[in-house]
């Protein structure tokens, strides 16, 4: 596809992607954020149309830094995956890697972090090069609840390495996992990944959200297809209220955040998408920032 | 002149040139009868009655000669020239040391003090005597001088030796008097600061002499003593000191012995150690964990060994200061999100004795403020003023271009490391736009132009297969291997081995040389330029402050890459930044005028103040507060030094052994007018001067009467000096002439060589 095929593309699913938000939005006017997400749509720091433009607007890489940037989003890949590891397919590559060059884009448009739009890499949580890179992604969410065959089980091997990138200060994003029993299934993978650390849940006034972007409140960002109960369009479903956890090191820092009921990576893989919400989208991309400044600031 | 003694002093006299002859014939005269008169003899015994044989003859002459000679000289009336005193006319000094090195028993006398043999040598009849002829004045010194009733009250008690001071003062004293002499007993342990043979010099110019008397060994031996000891705990880390003891013995060479280290009654180190050979001092170390941040006075102790003639060195006192440090500021800015940025944060973040404040652009516009005191600080960017800027000790700039800062902050930053004495720490690109700005006068590196480097150098960091993006390990020079900031382990081979461990660094930023006078501390092991290492880690002093730059941004690797529980990382970037703001000028700033006092002496203290933009003060009004070691409170005003800006100066005595505890409290109108104050304190230990190089130093003794014109003796020969100082040719010392024809020894003689003439000749039947 040429550039400014592209273009066209990008241009046709954001103007595609405005009219069918205006009466999704509308149509949720009793909800509760719905005074916020209005002023928020496009809001006067971020605008996600800039992510969509083919133009050449990034701001991150000084001259003379070098060839390759200094970070490389990595996505964590699992032992578990059950169509075996370096195929695609599985609950670990959920929105691979549209996601993540997404929303590298929207970093390079709007922050000065060194990175580029295919800085991204999925890796195995055992790989000695987990450690080259302060960051790491994954999807949390095990379908069926508590199956051993899809989301992570980590295995020892995977805990120890993952408690050690923390420990030396890498920083976990965990993201997409969806209602209680996810939310159950999570604490019980984080007691065995940090048995002495307690689950804490962050209030919207924690540092990590004031980093980049002033953010007041969790937008339930919705999957593709929207939300858990596959196949109904269902925008802020009061059964999955959005929350973010984490787990704290010995200075109060974050080590790993996990957002319940939330999917980041939908948001940041959907930007193009007519159908998206691009309200959505817009949160995705400010929270995922936050997250990223923040792992490179504590 | 009687017996040997006036047969010796004969022939002193005629050694000295003393033998005179006082009929007035000029001396060849009298060697010329001297030669005449055995050829008269020889002839008139050519002339007997009876033939003599050969023998007869030459024996004869002899004789006769030998006699008519003897006869012959004491007609020419010889005299033995002297000088004499009369009795009690002039003065006689005699100054003894009491300092505790005379409390040695060396094995100089048997089982006798050096005090003791002093106090033996020095009996009532020799004083007696003594007072006798002279107006006799004896003095003990030690610290001081003091006059002296009887040598029993000697006590061997005082912590210092200072000859120099003892001699000056006896000068001064007895100067318009006629002072015969002055006597030093002493083992010539001088511990002061100068140089006695100099003052006793200015008495010889005087023509009063030193005559000086030396007590004990040059050796004392077998003995085990702590010389030194030091403690370094500003730039390690700082739960730890390593306390360095410097230990030397004679006699016990290899054996071994337990060194510790106490606190009070407690014991908070030990070790057992092998000493070295005989003579040799060696350095062993210690490491305390001080369990309260206060000035904590310490001991080293080393134990007692069997037949140790001195045990007062196996003890040293010091202070190690683990007072809460006032907390040092840092200012860090970043241009951009980095992996280098969060791991410096982190690493000097958990350091409680340093506040990190950080300004990073997270974006076009945006900027991430961290560590900040209020909401004003750093709002409105970095800071433009003077006042701002100096509020920090230290200043780290990462990956920044050159349009962050404006013309008037880059000067700023220069004044800032040269007039305020702050640290400079540049630890990312500084590209060809710094190239004549004032950053680059700073910097310890030369700024070139990237297209004037070789093809292989430029691009900058470059992560990939350029050779400037390489992984590389730094190599450490031999400054950076001894540089505290960069030690990683106590010894030198646990520093080697952890710095062998370090992951690899990736990338170097390619500037230029280090600039003459800089320091490199590490360097590229393979790239080049202009035949030298690239610098890895430089810094030069400029002004009154530091600079250093850090041409890598992977040090973070030594994090990421290395154990959580190594704390490698952070030490280095913590010991750096401590090194960088190490000596940052203080606002209020007390200065000792020694590390360590003992009881006695005399404590100079001197503060310096400086207003907010770090301009002397001469407005202040500063007071001093001390707190002594038995908890009283003593104020006093500190005077205002005309001669030194900003500097106000008080003095204390010390008096009691233990920690003093400084206060200084500083008001002053000028800059911002605000209210200061500042902690120190110092410690007053025993002294160990007086039982280090405890041996009798004879070398300085007979330095100190040869340039008065004196002599040295050994104490074994008190009775000499006294005799030899009665005829000393002093200013207040008469010339008499002393005949010797007619003492019986010459008549005695002479009929002796006629008496002996004519035995021979009734024996050989010639008369």
């Amino acid at each position: 596809m040429s550039r400014v095929e592209r273009q066209q593309v990008w241009q046709a699913g954001v103007l595609t992607a405005l009219i069918c938000c205006s009466p999704m939005l509308h149509a949720q006017s009793q909800d509760p954020l719905q005074s916020s997400r209005e002023a928020l749509s496009f809001p006067r720091d971020f605008d996600i149309t800039r992510i969509m433009s083919d133009e050449e607007e990034s701001v991150s890489r000084r001259p003379g830094l070098g060839e390759q940037p200094e970070f490389v989003w990595q996505r964590g890949r699992y032992e578990n995956y059950p169509a075996g590891r370096g195929r695609r397919g599985g609950w670990w590559d959920t929105d691979y890697p549209d996601a993540e060059q997404n929303f590298l884009r929207g970093v390079q448009r709007y922050s000065l972090v060194d990175t580029a739009t295919d800085a991204t890499r999925a890796i195995d949580l055992t790989d000695p090069a987990l450690f080259e890179q302060i960051f790491l992604y994954m999807t949390m969410k095990r379908v069926p609840i508590g199956s051993i065959r899809s989301g992570p089980n980590f295995t020892e091997a995977e805990l120890q390495a993952l408690r050690e990138f923390m420990l030396r200060g890498g920083f976990v994003l965990l993201d997409d996992f969806w209602g209680e029993a996810h939310l159950q299934d999570f604490q019980m993978e984080m007691a065995r990944l940090f048995p002495e650390r307690e689950v804490v849940e962050l209030g919207v006034d924690h540092e990590i959200f004031h980093t980049f972007y002033d953010i007041t409140a969790f937008p339930q960002v919705p999957g593709r297809a929207v939300t858990w109960n596959y196949g109904q369009f269902n925008l802020d479903d009061p059964q999955f209220p959005p929350a973010v956890y984490a787990i704290l090191d010995d200075e109060g820092r974050v080590m790993l955040v996990a957002n319940l009921n939330s999917d980041m990576g939908d948001g940041w893989e959907h930007t193009f998408h007519e159908y998206y919400p691009t309200f959505y989208s817009n949160e995705a991309y400010r929270l995922g920032i936050n997250y990223l400044i923040y792992a490179f600031t504590h | 002149m009687n017996g040997v003694s006036g047969i010796q002093g004969f022939w002193q006299a005629i050694a000295e040139g003393r033998l005179v002859f006082a009929s007035g014939v000029p001396v060849f005269m009298v060697l010329l009868l001297v030669v005449l008169v055995p050829l008269l003899v020889w002839y008139l015994y050519g002339r007997t009655t009876r033939p003599l044989t050969q023998n007869d003859r030459i024996a004869l002459t002899a004789m006769r000669s030998m006699a008519l000679v003897m006869l012959l000289l004491m007609l020419l009336r010889p005299i033995i020239q002297e000088w004499e005193t009369n009795p009690q006319e002039t003065y006689l000094a005699i100054l003894v040391d009491d300092s505790q090195s005379m409390q040695i028993n060396d094995g100089s006398t048997s089982q006798q003090s050096r005090i003791q043999a002093v106090q033996n040598a020095l009996s009532p009849s020799v004083l007696s005597a003594l007072r006798e002829q002279y107006q006799l004045r004896t003095f003990a010194f030690g610290r001081d001088v003091r006059r002296l009733n009887s040598p029993n009250d000697l006590t061997a008690a005082d912590n210092r030796s200072d000859i120099s001071t003892a001699i000056s003062h006896v000068g001064e004293q007895l100067g318009s008097l006629p002072l015969n002499a002055v006597v030093v007993i002493s083992d010539g342990g001088d511990n002061s600061n100068l140089d006695p043979a100099t003052t006793a010099e200015v008495l010889g110019g005087r023509e009063v002499p030193v005559f000086t008397v030396g007590v004990g060994q040059p050796e004392v031996t077998p003995d085990i003593a702590i010389r030194n000891v030091r403690s370094d705990a500003t730039l390690l880390d700082s739960e730890q000191v390593d306390v360095e003891l410097s230990v030397s013995q004679t006699g016990f060479a290899a054996d071994a012995v337990q060194i510790s280290i106490w606190d009070g009654d407690t014991q908070v180190a030990s070790r057992q150690v092998a000493l070295g050979n005989d003579g040799e001092t060696r350095r062993y170390t210690l490491p305390v964990v001080p369990d309260r941040n206060a000035a904590i006075r310490y001991e080293a102790r080393i134990e007692t060994l069997t037949g140790e003639r001195l045990v007062e060195n196996n003890r040293y006192q010091f202070l190690v200061d683990n007072s809460l440090p006032e907390t040092r500021n840092i200012l860090y800015v970043d241009g951009h999100p980095r992996n280098e940025f969060k791991f410096i944060r982190r690493a000097l973040d958990a350091d409680d004795d340093l506040r990190l404040a950080s300004y990073l652009q997270t974006g076009p516009g945006r900027f991430y403020r961290q560590g900040i005191e209020n909401a004003l600080e750093l709002s409105t960017g970095f800071p433009e003023d003077k006042e701002a800027l100096y509020a920090y000790e230290g200043l780290l700039i990462g990956d920044v271009e050159l349009d962050f800062f404006s013309e008037g902050q880059l000067g700023l930053i220069r004044d800032f490391v040269a007039e305020r004495g702050g640290g400079l720490l540049v630890s990312g690109m500084v590209d060809d736009a710094f190239i004549d700005t004032p950053l680059s006068d700073v910097l310890p590196l030369e700024l070139v132009r990237s297209n004037s480097l070789p093809g292989q150098l430029q691009g900058g960091i470059r992560r990939g297969a350029h050779a400037t993006g390489t992984m590389f390990t730094p190599v450490l020079t031999t400054e950076g291997e001894f540089a505290n900031a960069l030690r990683l382990g106590s010894s030198d081979s646990e520093n080697r081995t952890r710095w062998q461990d370090l992951p690899e660094l990736q990338g170097i930023y390619v500037t230029g040389q280090a600039k003459a006078g800089a320091t490199v501390l590490l360097e590229h092991p393979d790239l080049q330029y202009q035949r030298q290492p690239l610098p890895v880690l430089a810094t030069q002093r400029y002004g009154s402050g530091r600079s250093v730059a850090l041409t890598t941004a992977s040090t973070w690797r030594w994090q990421m890459l290395m154990p959580s529980e190594d704390d490698s990382h952070e030490r280095l970037w913590r010991q750096m930044a401590r090194w960088l703001t190490d000596e940052a000028l203080a606002r209020v700033e007390i200065e000792l005028n020694q590390e360590s006092y003992h009881a006695g002496d005399e404590v100079d203290v001197s503060v310096r103040v400086r207003d907010n933009v770090f301009e002397l003060d001469n407005n202040a009004s500063v007071w001093l507060q001390v707190t002594m070691p038995n908890g009283e409170i003593a104020e006093q005003a500190m005077s205002w030094d005309i001669n030194d800006d900003g500097t106000y100066r008080a003095t204390l005595p010390a008096t009691d052994e233990g920690v003093y505890q400084l206060l200084v409290d500083v008001t002053s109108t000028s800059g911002d007018g605000a209210t200061l104050e500042q902690q120190g304190s110092f410690a007053v230990t025993p002294s160990l001067r007086e039982y280090n190089d405890a041996g009798l130093d004879r070398r300085l003794l007979q330095r100190v009467a040869g340039s008065s014109g004196g002599r040295y003796y050994e104490l074994s020969e008190l009775d000499s000096m006294l005799t030899d100082l009665a005829s000393a040719p002093t200013p207040y010392a008469r010339q008499v002439d002393r005949d010797i024809w007619h003492h019986a020894f010459w008549l005695g003689l002479l009929l002796l060589m006629l008496f002996a003439e004519w035995a021979y000749r009734r024996y050989r039947g010639l008369s």
